[in-house]
């Protein structure tokens, strides 16, 4: 009997490690944000954002990004799905055609996206 | 197996019988915070878990159900769970103190019976040698108080319950040891208790009258055994006696926690549903609570730990 319990309590272990190696989805961070003014009237906000998954699970992840301008209370956001494998670390750039004003940059990574 | 497992958990030995009522009280207090932590978990993770549903292909409604499920668990537990903690406060109290005194308070915390006395059908008439006929009683007492009389009325076998709904797993522990003492004589032992007041009382009170008539159609015939008997002799019922009485502090702890009686059935779908050409089942009319309340607990992690694990890692779900 306690043999038989023993099997079953190893048996739903071996099965949780093996979800969690092979199952499981990223779990992208945010490293580093970089935000740059656009050079001329009309050209539009470049973001670096720098994300790195450090685990071993890959997939899908969303990633929204905030440029905030405090100032006017204005906020204008951008949308982006990545898809990042093991251990990965990577840099999304994108361009925001946001009007001219002093933005602050905030970004969120998250996984499973909505 | 079943028998030790499902019909009598833990009644071999008086202390056998002591370590299921704690065993009992812990599995209370396991589902009751179990359930709660599920339902924080679910809450607080909400939008988590509606994304995994959503991403997976898996009804949204299974987090209601499951929500249901701990606040239906909690609502069973929490009585057991208040129980258990009463008695660890009065285990607290008698550590190095007079634990007689203790036991008194603890008579005086349970109150009055209330309810049904629990009562058990028999397969066999039991009866005393010097008491043919006669019921047997068998007090519950020790220096405590009283926890209300056993008595045995043929196939009858009822606990006279002093404090709240008495103890049903009371019956099947006497039963067991009076097969102890048949087999010690050399016979089979096999009174079995047959129907249960607390999952069938229609059936019970059928049975039981059924012995009644068996019993006066023999008076009147002359035939005094038509229903297949059992005598136990004076010091049999002694013995009986003297191991009740080392049960009745186990006893008293166990009036603090709640008696939920369940039957059970078992069912092992070998084609399934739809189909479901063959399926093999098993029933117990009444299921020891220390196997349905253990069951529930391991559900219950179970379920937790499932929570927990999509929560620290989630699963890979496919992408727009």
């Amino acid at each position: 009997m306690g043999k038989a319990i023993g099997m079953v309590v190893l048996s739903l272990v071996a099965a949780a490690l093996l979800w969690v190696v092979n199952c499981s989805g990223p779990r992208p961070e945010v490293r580093d944000v970089r935000l740059q003014a656009p050079e001329s009237d009309g050209a539009p906000y470049r973001i670096e954002v720098e994300i790195a998954n450090p685990w071993r699970g890959h997939g899908q992840a969303a990633v929204t990004i905030r440029l905030i301008d405090t100032d006017r209370g204005l906020t204008v956001i951008e949308q982006r799905k990545i898809a990042l494998e093991p251990d990965e670390q990577t840099v999304l750039v994108a361009e925001i055609a946001a009007p001219p004003g002093r933005y602050t940059p905030q970004v969120e990574v998250r996984y499973p996206p909505r | 197996m079943e028998r030790s497992i499902l019909r009598e958990t833990g009644e071999h030995s008086p202390q056998e019988f002591a370590r299921r009522v704690r065993w009992l009280a812990a599995s209370y207090v396991a589902m009751a915070s179990g359930s709660v932590a599920g339902i924080v978990i679910l809450i607080w993770q909400g939008a988590l878990f509606v994304d995994l549903a959503q991403r997976s292909n898996v009804e949204t409604l299974v987090l209601a159900f499951l929500l249901v499920f701990f606040g239906y668990l909690t609502l069973i537990s929490a009585p057991g769970a208040f129980g258990a903690l009463r008695l660890v406060w009065f285990w607290l109290r008698a550590l190095g103190g007079d634990t007689v005194l203790v036991d008194r308070r603890k008579a005086a915390a349970l109150g009055p019976p209330t309810g049904p006395h629990p009562r058990v059908a028999l397969n066999i008439l039991l009866e005393a040698a010097d008491a043919p006929g006669e019921p047997m009683r068998f007090e519950l007492h020790d220096e405590a108080g009283d926890l209300g009389p056993l008595t045995v009325d043929g196939a009858q076998v009822t606990h006279q319950h002093a404090h709240r709904d008495g103890a049903y797993s009371l019956l099947p522990f006497f039963i067991h040891q009076v097969n102890l003492l048949l087999r010690e004589r050399g016979e089979p032992g096999d009174v079995e208790i047959v129907e249960w007041d607390s999952t069938n009382d229609e059936a019970a009170a059928l049975l039981i009258s059924l012995t009644r008539f068996a019993r006066n159609l023999g008076r009147r015939l002359g035939e005094p055994a038509l229903w297949p008997t059992v005598t136990l002799s004076a010091p049999e019922c002694h013995r009986l006696a003297e191991v009740l009485t080392t049960i009745v502090p186990t006893l008293r702890n166990e009036t603090f926690l709640p008696h939920w009686e369940y039957s059970a059935e078992h069912k092992l779908p070998l084609i399934p549903e739809p189909l479901g050409l063959i399926s093999l089942s098993r029933t117990e009319k009444r299921v020891d609570p220390m196997a349905t309340m253990g069951c529930a607990v391991l559900v219950v992690l179970a379920a937790l730990a499932v929570l927990c694990l999509l929560v620290l890692f989630p699963p890979w779900v496919p992408g727009t």
